[in-house]
């Protein structure tokens, strides 16, 4: 039998690189990446310098409203960008790449799940990639493993930020006040 | 001691989104023999809890705690090669699509024979001879004919019985079934079923199986444990699954059930779903969709315990436990259903004719 692509059907021209051409190998060649000037991931990972690197991310926080109900959930979304055309990668300190807090609790517990191993991780950002994750606090922080307490009215932080040590102060964290009354 | 002791099983996926606590403290045994259930809803953790114990959780999954004992040594510190050794050979699954878990590039009869030749050390000719005496014991017609047909050339229900005997082919000691039967249509679900059934009294397997048809399990357990969002609620013999269930999700199964001469319009369901792994509400996992709940049920996460004694029950030897807040003394009112039972044989009144009403909500 013989197929679309071995008969004359696609030869549109005789430009070079044309993809129908079977004599001009650059093409696949180019495909499969053996003509690439440049692997960017692997580039940007081995030469970019961390603090550049950090730089180029940026995190932020935000709720809907700036004052909530007591017990209403508060749902909150945190964006994370990358303002660089490359892709960049950063090591985080655990396979959890990423944390929200309230009041600086992790995860709104007292318990800190946020480095379970020692094996540190990559939290990858494509090319201008922008990143979002929902997120709902229920008004209430964890104690223990089986015990939840609802927060009094007042004033609480909603922090997220990217799981490296002083995150803060290296530009990868973000946070925003809310009121339950 | 028992073929099989999982014991506070915790299992993890790192995703970019978040943490996925897919299993959750699960504990419990199969002995020899023995014909355990898994049910629960999508997502529950069952496929999860299966493929820890064959070791088979990839990234960005990880095994972070508890102990898998099978013949008392602990699966979780083996090396990769002795895992090897042991799957397939001592402890064989059955996948949920069969399809998919056949090569469509080799015949049928070779994929079966390699498992042979690579766990047992039998010849060519011998396993060929193994698989065709295997696949005649599944039900396949004219197994000589069919081991070197391709898995296109078989039906869907062949494929599952293929399946069924690449799993049995090196006579192992457990047989984790994942779902053996939701790809396929009643009549063959039954025949499967039966054929397990029959197969594990026969060469004496016992059998980990993973349903969401509690149908399914009354016909084929011994024991059963109820999975909700990654962690056990309830584990029980059957019998008193069926008769006596503890927890309100189990009754909310158990209502979902449709039984023959139910004059209900509309099929029953729990209302809601199964929630995100990845940001578990506080308290009861199930308590948003639970009729029962109370605001304690919000901020408390109930153990497993003994529904009687109140007892804890989280261990690998309980028989019999429930995660509802009403076992521990902490619910102010009480668990309103009512089970109605009807029929002698617990095997066969079970599906049909058993009742279970809520008290003032449906469940």
């Amino acid at each position: 039998m013989r197929r679309i692509y071995e008969s004359n059907a696609l030869r549109r021209d005789d430009e070079p690189f044309s993809p129908t051409d079977p004599d001009d190998r650059r093409w696949t060649k180019a495909l499969a990446g053996e003509h690439r000037t440049i692997n960017w991931d692997a580039f940007s990972h081995a030469f970019m310098p961390g603090w550049l690197r950090e730089r180029a991310i940026t995190v932020d926080i935000e709720t809907s409203r700036d004052r909530y109900e007591v017990g209403e959930p508060v749902g909150f979304c945190v964006t994370m960008r990358n303002r660089f055309p490359i892709s960049v990668k950063l090591q985080t300190r655990s396979p959890v790449l990423w944390t929200w807090a309230v009041d600086g609790l992790v995860d709104a517990a007292k318990i800190d799940r946020s480095n379970p191993t020692e094996r540190r991780s990559v939290f990858s950002f494509g090319r201008g990639e922008r990143k979002r994750f929902e997120r709902t606090w229920s008004q209430t922080i964890r104690h223990s493993r089986r015990e939840w307490v609802p927060v009094d009215p007042g004033e609480y932080t909603l922090s997220a930020a990217i799981n490296v040590p002083n995150a803060a102060e290296r530009g990868l964290a973000a946070e925003t006040t809310i009121s339950i009354e | 001691m028992a073929l099989l002791e999982v014991e506070d099983l915790e299992v993890r996926f790192y995703t970019e989104d978040g943490v996925v606590n897919a299993v959750d403290g699960v504990s419990y045994r199969i002995e020899r023999g023995e014909k355990f259930g898994v049910v629960g809803e999508s997502g529950a953790g069952k496929s999860v809890t299966a493929l820890s114990v064959m070791r088979l959780i990839d990234n960005p999954g990880q095994i972070e705690g508890g102990e898998i004992r099978f013949k008392g040594e602990n699966l979780l510190d083996m090396d990769e090669e002795e895992i090897r050794s042991i799957r397939g050979s001592e402890i064989a699954m059955v996948f949920q699509d069969a399809q998919t878990a056949l090569n469509p590039v080799y015949s049928v009869g070779e994929q079966i024979a390699e498992a042979i030749r690579l766990h047992l050390g039998y010849d060519d000719e011998a396993a060929r001879d193994r698989t065709i005496e295997m696949l005649e014991r599944v039900g396949i017609p004219d197994p000589a004919d069919r081991y070197s047909d391709y898995p296109h050339q078989f039906s869907g229900g062949m494929q599952q019985r293929a399946v069924i005997a690449m799993a049995l082919s090196c006579d192992p000691d457990l047989l984790i079934c994942d779902e053996p039967t939701t790809a396929l249509d009643v009549t063959i679900e039954a025949q499967i079923l039966e054929l397990l059934d029959e197969l594990a009294d026969e060469f004496g397997t016992a059998i980990q199986l993973i349903t969401h048809d509690l149908g399914v399990v009354a016909e084929t357990c011994d024991r059963v444990m109820v999975m909700y969002a990654g962690k056990p609620v309830e584990k029980a013999p059957v019998e008193d699954i069926y008769y006596d269930p503890k927890m309100p999700y189990t009754v909310g199964l158990m209502s979902s059930i449709p039984r023959i001469g139910d004059e209900r319009d509309r099929l029953q369901t729990i209302p809601g779903t199964m929630p995100d792994l990845i940001q578990l509400p506080p308290g009861c996992s199930f308590h948003p969709r639970c009729p029962y709940a109370e605001e304690v049920c919000t901020q408390i996460e109930p153990p497993l315990v003994d529904p009687e004694t109140g007892e804890p029950a989280e261990g690998v030897d309980a028989e019999r436990g429930a995660a509802c807040l009403a076992y521990t003394g902490d619910l102010q009112n009480e668990l309103g259903y009512e089970v109605h039972v009807e029929g002698e044989s617990h095997r066969s009144a079970v599906r049909d004719v058993e009742e279970i009403t809520g008290g003032d909500t449906d469940v």
